[in-house]
């Protein structure tokens, strides 16, 4: 993986955020017992439409197709209301698409599946569990052993360990969402789908978090699909942007994000940055007018 | 501070209690009759007379066992009736008629068949006060239940549960302070059906007792009849609110 290496040492993040137990370790010890070795998570869209039925035959989402390679993290950007959260809807298999397909390691989707999970803006942590047991919750039900231990081992990832008695309501939105991560990644799922994960969070909170998702991605590698409004940090953490055009929700343009910056993390001194920023802006720009004028 | 609070409250209830007690000795003197309303010193009077024969305490424990089997049964009935429907469409579909053309039916109703079909004495009573405590319970509950978010449900389901898990720990704890709201209102129906029970089908309890002593135009006893069911009552809701904290510990408190 070509941002093995580098991510941690460049942001160089604050000591809070220093790993606290080798995420590979994590990897070996909590998630290969039960999901087996070799590169997991690669999705496959093929011509996925989403009508919803309203009488008009209106599309949500038309004809998309998309192949993500497995561990590849891809931003999802667009003006609001093309579809984005429908896409990730699909893949996750909380919604069937009214034609087309999508699939997971050749699997088509139909339910959602410990292959895949999501963080959403609104976390769906269970406010009747402990942060431990909500984190639990995942090895439990999938028979892991120990499913305690494994629990506290993805607390201590996202530094919540000495949270692990909370309840859920008492915890802060930023530390929330950690747990809601940390659930999320405690059972090895190929696929993570976040739409918008850091958009209720205030922006000092917003760049920590955006470290601390890339530095977990270096130790557990699940294949990401990340909706955000947010330009600056679609760049900073993708290796591809996928951009949507509105009504209906189509490809737009998918930008190659490694091929023209640096390694994710070292990626704000980058020259080419505003550059790529400013056609990324433009590209959105258009759609958002596109409704406007409607 | 706490100390203080509670020092507080306790005054208040007291000055409350001392303006019911007031009003009544008022009523009772401008009455001057004895059967039509007893003083408050004749009630005193008259429970310390029945607690001692040990006829009050019978009485109440007649009632309380009444209330508490046929809550129970109830609650033991209901909740899982009301989550299964919310978790089974075909289930919900083809009961929710039957549910809604029996609630309205008030218990009292039910007295005659309970009489013909037990006769007298603890078993109807079970019966009226099951019924009683049975919708507030279920109602409650399966609001709770087809309330559960969605997010939770497939939150749950990406982290690999199955039915039986997703019933268990989503549907029944994300619906257990509806549940509770349930069995709350539930226990109250069931304490006040009692005693409408025992007016018609007991040969003993609370409202026989306050049914026998109006025939025996023993007004203070009658009193001593409502005055306990009103204290027990209060005594059944404050231990509940006091519980909720350990039944729905990450809830805070509303109050
Ligand atoms: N359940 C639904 N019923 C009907 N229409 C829907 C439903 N969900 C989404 N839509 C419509 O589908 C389109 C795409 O919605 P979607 O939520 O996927 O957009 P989005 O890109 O996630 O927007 P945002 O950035 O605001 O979150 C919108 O026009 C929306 O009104
Ligand atoms: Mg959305």
């Amino acid at each position: 993986m070509l941002i093995l290496g580098h991510s941690t040492s460049a942001i160089a993040p604050p000591a809070s955020l220093q790993p606290v137990g080798l995420p590979q370790q994590a990897r070996d010890e909590a998630g290969l017992q039960a999901v087996g070795k070799g590169p997991r998570g690669a999705i496959s869209l093929r011509k996925v439409s989403v009508t919803f039925a309203r009488g008009r035959h209106e599309y949500a989402v038309r004809d998309v197709s998309l192949d993500v390679a497995p561990g590849e993290f891809v931003a999802l950007v667009g003006p609001s209301g093309c579809g984005k959260t429908t896409l990730l809807n699909v893949i996750g298999g909380m919604l069937q698409p009214s034609s087309g397909s999508a699939s997971i390691d050749g699997q088509l989707v139909r339910e959602p599946t410990p292959a895949c999970n999501v963080v959403f803006q609104q976390h769906s942590l269970f406010a009747w569990m402990t942060v431990l047991d909500n984190v639990a919750f995942g090895p439990r039900a999938l028979g892991f052993v120990a499913p305690e231990e494994i629990a506290r081992r993805f607390l201590k990832l996202v530094g919540l360990d000495d949270f692990a008695d909370a309840w859920p309501a008492t915890l802060s939105g930023g530390m929330q969402q950690r747990v809601a991560i940390a659930r999320a990644l405690a059972t090895q799922p190929g696929v993570l789908l976040m739409d918008e994960p850091f958009g209720a969070l205030d922006a000092q909170t917003r760049s920590i978090m955006q470290e601390e998702v890339l530095r977990l991605r270096v130790g557990l590698q699940p294949t990401v699909i990340f909706v955000t409004h947010d330009i600056d940090e679609a760049l900073l953490l993708a290796d591809r942007i996928v951009v949507m055009s509105v009504n209906p929700g189509t490809l737009k343009a998918v930008i190659d994000v490694n091929a023209q910056l640096d390694v994710p993390g070292r990626r704000l001194q980058d020259q080419a940055f505003i550059g790529l920023r400013q056609q990324l802006l433009g590209l959105i720009r258009e759609e958002s007018l596109k409704v406007f004028n409607q | 501070m706490k100390l203080r609070r509670l020092v507080l409250a306790t005054g208040w209830v007291a000055v409350s209690l001392t303006l019911l007690l007031s009003v009544w000795w008022l009523a009772a003197a401008w009455m001057g009759n004895a059967v039509l309303l007893p003083s408050p010193f004749a009630v005193a009077h008259s429970i310390a007379e029945l607690f001692a024969a040990g006829t009050l305490v019978g009485d109440i424990g007649a009632s309380l066992k009444r209330v508490f089997v046929g809550f129970f049964i109830a609650a033991a009935l209901a909740v899982p009736l009301a989550l299964l429907m919310a978790f089974l469409l075909p289930l919900r579909r083809l009961l929710l008629p039957i549910v809604s053309l029996l609630r309205p039916i008030p218990p009292i109703a039910w007295i005659p068949l309970a009489i013909l079909w037990f006769g007298i004495g603890d078993k109807p009573s079970y019966f009226i006060t099951a019924l009683a405590a049975f919708f507030p319970i279920f109602l409650n509950a399966f609001a709770g239940g087809i309330a559960v978010e969605q997010r939770h449900v497939h939150a749950a389901r990406f982290l690999g549960a199955g039915r039986w898990r997703l019933l268990r720990s989503v549907y029944l704890p994300s619906a257990l302070p509806s549940i509770w709201t349930g069995l709350r209102i539930g226990l109250g129906q069931s304490w006040m059906a009692v005693v409408t029970a025992e007016l018609i089908a007991a040969q003993s309890g609370l409202g026989y007792l306050i049914q026998a002593s109006r025939i025996n135009l023993e007004t203070s006893h009658v009193l001593v009849g409502m005055f306990t069911i009103g204290v027990l009552g209060a005594l059944m809701t404050a231990s509940l609110s006091y519980a909720e904290r350990f039944v729905l510990p990450w809830q805070k408190p509303q109050r």
